[in-house]
């Protein structure tokens, strides 16, 4: 079933056209990966997957939702993290946690149960009262992995969320995925570390100049592409782009 | 389960909420205004007292402009805006939710500025004073927190910083110039002028939240945070 359908869309900010005609479709429990390079358009197509920023031309349906008509909607089924995430300074780890928690209308029990547990998970069970002026960037990345999976979104969308963190924490990452992924939660992420996203992403989507230039199951990509790895196909497909 | 105001509102106080930014801004005007009512007291004149009373909401008014000013300012500077914005939480929640912070300390600050008439200076009471220190201080704290959110959703940059103040204290001096001039016709009927000034400051506010919905947009504060 899909649960993510976009077709021919374009997103024109000031005057310059971020995106281009993308297409994508997505199935539920897939963990798709956005592949490209700054300014490739990843964080514009995942902010308007996410109803913040509103599509210029083309549709896209997020659960048979609309945007930007059934935005409110899509807003109550998702989860997102933003690149750069970041944490209200004056409160603690807790009640920053509880107070996006409590948007979603968690009642307060559960609210503090679910925060005990995955700040468990994230072994940050420590950190639950320190500000976050205490804290490394991979650990308000981690929170900021909590802050969007506390709520038990159906989809999910990460901007970057291995960015600055280390090889352990990203494979701490990985493995929380791919338990969402086997409860069915369906998964978009940008990255730029090839081999995670080819380990961890059932699909990928490479993107250049507001562009999809190549889209679809990895090992297909691979025997399509003759080559032996994503990074290869990336390097392959970016360079016969750029020339 | 709890109103998402309520939840934005109570974050509001405890991210912006200092005791040095209310308490500094309001010893200054109270020093100056407080020896003026002292003498007014004792002369007996009531317009006078009338007109000293309403320039007193100044600082209620005062504390909201303090508590609220950088209310959209700050989630863009913490990056917190887009997290805040894909919960599913309606805009005029969000609004008032950020004025809620304002709001409430406005209406602290106005309590006390009526206990200290009431009950320390003993001011005569007549149907004006109750209307000024009930009816248009209050109205004027909400007025003033509709004011700073609809500014600061239009430009909530700080580059534009200057505009948005421009126009909450704009806005916030064209209410005062106005009870002011009504106030000079006051002779005539005082309560009469205390109403019209109450009337307008009501359909006031009542315009800033509906300008308020209309300069909130999402795109906008996203795209200024990048």
């Amino acid at each position: 079933m899909q649960v993510i359908q976009v077709q021919n869309l374009s997103k024109i900010i000031h005057g310059i056209e971020i995106l281009k005609d993308i297409n994508l479709n997505v199935e539920k429990g897939e963990i798709l990966a956005f592949i490209g390079p700054n300014g490739a358009g990843k964080t514009t197509t995942i902010n308007i997957l996410a109803t913040l920023l509103k599509p210029t031309k083309g549709q896209v349906t997020i659960a048979g939702n609309k945007i930007p008509e059934k935005s409110r909607q899509i807003r109550e089924i998702i989860g997102y993290l933003q690149e750069d995430f970041s944490l209200y300074p004056g409160l603690s780890v807790f009640d920053n946690l509880d107070y996006w928690a409590s948007l979603y209308g968690i009642p307060k029990n559960e609210r503090i149960n679910r925060i005990i547990k995955l700040l468990d998970d994230f072994n940050l069970t420590e950190k639950m009262h320190s500000k976050p002026s205490t804290l490394s960037k991979g650990m308000i990345q981690k929170i900021g992995i909590i802050k969007s999976i506390v709520h038990h979104p159906r989809i999910l969308f990460l901007d970057e969320p291995t960015s600055g963190l280390d090889p352990e924490m990203v494979e701490e990452i990985q493995v929380m995925l791919l338990d969402l992924k086997k409860e069915g939660c369906t998964t978009i992420i940008t990255t730029h570390l090839l081999d995670r996203a080819e380990k961890i992403s059932d699909n990928v989507v490479l993107i250049s100049k507001g562009r999809v230039i190549a889209s679809g199951d990895i090992s297909e990509l691979k025997s399509r592409l003759r080559t032996s790895d994503l990074t290869e196909i990336y390097h392959k497909l970016m360079v016969t782009k750029n020339d | 389960m709890t109103n998402p105001i309520t939840i934005i509102g109570i974050k509001e106080m405890k991210t912006s909420l200092t005791f040095t930014r209310i308490l500094i801004p309001v010893l200054i005007i109270s020093s100056s205004l407080i020896p003026q009512i002292t003498s007014i007291i004792q002369g007996g004149d009531k317009l006078e007292l009338y007109s000293v009373l309403f320039l007193s909401q100044l600082i209620p008014v005062i504390i909201v402009y303090q508590v609220g000013t950088n209310v959209f300012l700050n989630e863009i500077r913490w990056k917190t805006i887009k997290s805040l914005l894909a919960t599913p939480i309606s805009d005029l929640d969000i609004l008032l939710g950020k004025g809620f912070a304002s709001i409430t300390a406005g209406l602290c600050g106005e309590a006390i500025l009526d206990l200290l008439f009431l009950f320390v200076l003993r001011i005569e009471t007549d149907a004006c004073v109750y209307l000024i220190l009930f009816g248009i201080g209050p109205l004027l704290v909400v007025y003033s927190t509709l004011l700073i959110v609809a500014a600061s959703a239009k430009f909530p940059v700080s580059e534009s910083y200057g505009k948005s103040s421009i126009i909450t204290l704009g806005g916030i001096m064209l209410v005062f110039l106005l009870g002011t001039l009504l106030q000079g016709i006051a002779h005539f009927n005082a309560f009469l002028s205390l109403l019209i000034v109450f009337l307008i400051v009501a359909s006031m506010t009542l315009g800033t939240l509906i300008l308020s919905l209309r300069f909130f947009n999402r795109e906008n504060l996203v795209i200024t945070q990048g």
